[in-house]
């Protein structure tokens, strides 16, 4: 909407936002000088002032000529004085609503009625030569049947707001205005911003993310280009380097079954067990190869499957090979995603739990916002410092440990990056009474419901 | 003894796996591509195929779909692909059974035992009927080529190798009462670890998956005389 505007600049749409807040900054504060007189000065009717010099203006009209000047000073209070004057008052400052002279006459039953009114627009004396209303803060002037005058003033108006009040009130108006519209301008300006960084993110965990969106400011769209191609550049890269790896461990395959085969015509059975076993983990280091590779490069189709028997499975698979593990999950917990790969996953968490861990105790939770697969063994641990090492490429904490124990360094790997393509990621960490917890938070699928 | 076709374009596996079969009593031809194996299928007519999935010109599984329209001869795969994909691929253009490379000759050779035990009640009405059907029965859908048990609601539920293997062994055979050694002779053939406890395992991690109430099991009753039967009635799409 705004290129339309001409504001397919950062440097543009913040001078548009500055100018926009002063703009509506200015506005409220005009807004509130013209309107806002009505709440912050309240007007002579209001309090009833209108009322009483009607009254007092007949009072002192009945009363003898001589009589009315000590009656009119008689009749004052702290809120207003009465004065009384022969001649017709020289006002410099006739600024008060005609409105008023209207209320006074009616009260009056005179429509005819010379009537004076002031009101200051400050609560400041106004016109210092005005000799008749001086620093009053209202003040009126109504004419008498003989041609004198009768002269109310307002000392004060208390029920008004003070000087320092009103400048703060536009004061914060600017701020409020300006605040505002700077937080939703900024806001417009940054959620590209905070896109471009939620994409590197996702393509940092995940290399198969979708493009991000060339959305926003120019300088923005110009690095989300960029951005797209670095990413392109990198997955072609990473997916050759995956193909040539994939197709070496595939090869490797048809040698290995000539090996395997040549083995049975071996005499000396002890040669011909060994040779097996070298075969074996030959195989070993080819199917985890294979399937780090496979799970980037095939897309298994996603379905709605039943997690808990797919977690059971290789529980009990586990189990049946004399392996001390077992699950205390809930039952019949339907996820959305690969089962095949995830089966993969968290057979190389449950493994490595068995295999590293000595025992392992499998748990299937489902909440509000997702599941939560876990797996608590009972070994010694991972350092913490290499907590994050594990889940490199063939890193292995105990190397000295050899086949006996296991892989070849891929699972974890493996299983992170399936996981990681599920939209979650594994945590391990290292449990207070010993032994190491595994956790992997899935999101809840919106088909996810049995 | 049966006589089988192995096609393999690796010369030192063919001649290795001739050998070997030979070594146990069978008689073996061999072929390096495709054409060579329709030759061989007219001139020797063989009992069982084994099948390399990478060939030069026409590969395993074009081989095996072309085969299958004329042909219900068992057929094994030799596959080097790890993926369940390429698995079920192979299984769904006909092939009978599959064996991932490098392997041991013996599971091999127990395999083409299975398969040429499967084959033979039914070879009379193989041609006519498709070969692996989608079965049907309560409220459960079971792809035999994909090997996937389904809910009502499309739910996949995992089965393992073993746990289908018995469960097709069950469907095929609905509403007959089945021994423990038929099951495990039928299932898994004859060269599984015999012990008879293991039948019973796989029936109850069965139940569980499939019967609404696993302590009362409708689908897999327990038969006093010792056995099992499966109860419901089944279905082929």
């Amino acid at each position: 909407m705004s290129r339309k505007f001409g504001l397919d600049s950062v440097a543009s749409r913040l001078a548009f936002t500055v100018m926009l807040a002063i703009a509506a900054a200015a506005s409220l504060d005009l807004i509130f000088i013209d309107t806002a007189g009505v709440w912050a000065m309240p007007s002579l009717r209001n309090v009833g002032l209108f009322e009483q010099a009607a009254t007092l203006t007949r009072v002192v009209s009945a009363v003898p000529v001589a009589l009315r000047p000590r009656l009119a000073a008689a009749v004052g209070n702290e809120t207003y004085t009465v004065a009384w004057a022969s001649m017709t008052p020289v006002i410099a400052d006739r600024r008060g609503t005609p409105k008023a002279r209207q209320i006074m006459r009616e009260l009056l039953h005179d429509p005819a009625r010379q009537i004076m009114v002031f009101e200051s627009q400050e609560n400041l004396p106004v016109n210092r030569h005005d000799k008749v209303f001086g620093n009053a803060a209202y003040g009126m002037a109504v004419s008498l049947d003989d041609g004198s005058w009768l002269i109310f003033k307002v000392r004060q108006r208390s029920w008004g707001l003070k000087f320092w009040q009103r400048s703060s009130l536009v004061l914060s108006f600017i701020l409020i205005s300006t605040a505002g519209i700077s937080f939703l301008a900024a806001r417009s300006l940054v959620r590209p911003i905070e896109a471009f960084a939620e994409a590197a993110r996702q393509f940092g965990a995940n290399p198969k993310a979708p493009p991000m969106a060339e959305r926003g400011p120019g300088e923005l769209r110009n690095a989300a280009q960029a951005f797209n191609a670095m990413q392109t550049q990198i997955r072609r890269f990473v997916t050759d380097r995956t193909d040539m790896l994939a197709a070496i461990s595939h090869d490797l395959r048809t040698p290995l079954t000539r090996v395997r085969l040549r083995g049975e015509f071996i005499e000396d059975p002890e040669q011909q067990r060994r040779l097996f076993r070298d075969v074996e983990e030959m195989q070993a280091m080819v199917d985890a190869a294979l399937a780090l590779f496979y799970d980037e490069a095939t897309e298994e189709q996603s379905t709605s499957f039943d997690l808990s028997e797919l977690v059971r499975l290789v529980v009990e698979n586990l189990a049946d090979q004399g392996r001390d593990v077992n699950f205390v999950g809930m039952d019949q917990v339907v996820y959305q995603g690969r089962p095949f790969t995830l089966q993969r996953a968290f057979g190389n968490l449950i493994e490595n739990a068995c295999f590293y861990g000595g025992a392992a105790t499998v748990e299937l939770e489902t909440s509000a916002d997702g599941i939560m697969f876990s797996v608590r063994d009972e070994g010694p641990g991972i350092p913490d410092l290499l907590l994050e090492r594990v889940f490199s490429p063939f890193y292995r904490v105990e190397r000295s440990r050899n086949r006996q124990t296991g892989g070849i360094g891929l699972g974890l790997t493996s299983a992170r990056t399936i996981i990681r393509a599920h939209g979650s990621d594994i945590v391990l960490r290292n449990r207070p009474g010993g032994g190491l917890l595994v956790l992997v938070r899935l999101p809840l699928v919106e088909a996810a419901r049995h | 003894m049966p006589h089988l076709l192995i096609v393999d374009d690796d010369e030192d596996i063919l001649s290795l796996l001739t050998r070997f079969f030979q070594s146990y009593g069978h008689t073996v031809s061999i072929a390096a591509d495709g054409a060579e194996m329709f030759r061989n299928l007219e001139a020797v007519s063989p009992d069982l195929i084994i099948l390399d999935l990478m060939l030069p010109g026409e590969d395993g599984l074009t081989l095996c779909k072309r085969l299958r329209v004329k042909s219900s001869i068992p057929v094994i795969m030799l596959t080097a692909a790890t993926t369940p994909m390429d698995r079920v691929i192979g299984l769904e253009l006909g092939a009978d059974d599959y064996i991932i490379k490098p392997f041991d000759p013996r599971e091999l050779l127990a395999r083409v035992k299975a398969v040429l035990r499967r084959v033979e009640p039914d070879l009379g009405d193989a041609a006519n009927t498709p070969i692996r059907p989608i079965l049907l029965f309560d409220t459960w859908r079971l792809d035999v080529s994909r090997r996937e048990l389904r809910s009502s609601r499309n739910v996949l539920v995992p089965l393992s190798g073993r746990e289908f293997d018995l469960l097709l062994v069950f469907a095929e055979r609905p509403q007959q009462v089945m021994s423990r050694e038929s099951l495990l002779d039928l299932a898994h053939g004859t060269t599984h670890d015999v012990y008879d406890r293991s039948i019973d395992t796989q029936v109850s991690r069965l139940r569980r998956k499939l019967e609404p109430d696993a302590m009362t099991p409708m689908i897999i009753r327990t038969v006093r005389s010792g056995g099992y039967i499966f109860t419901p009635s089944v279905r082929r799409e």
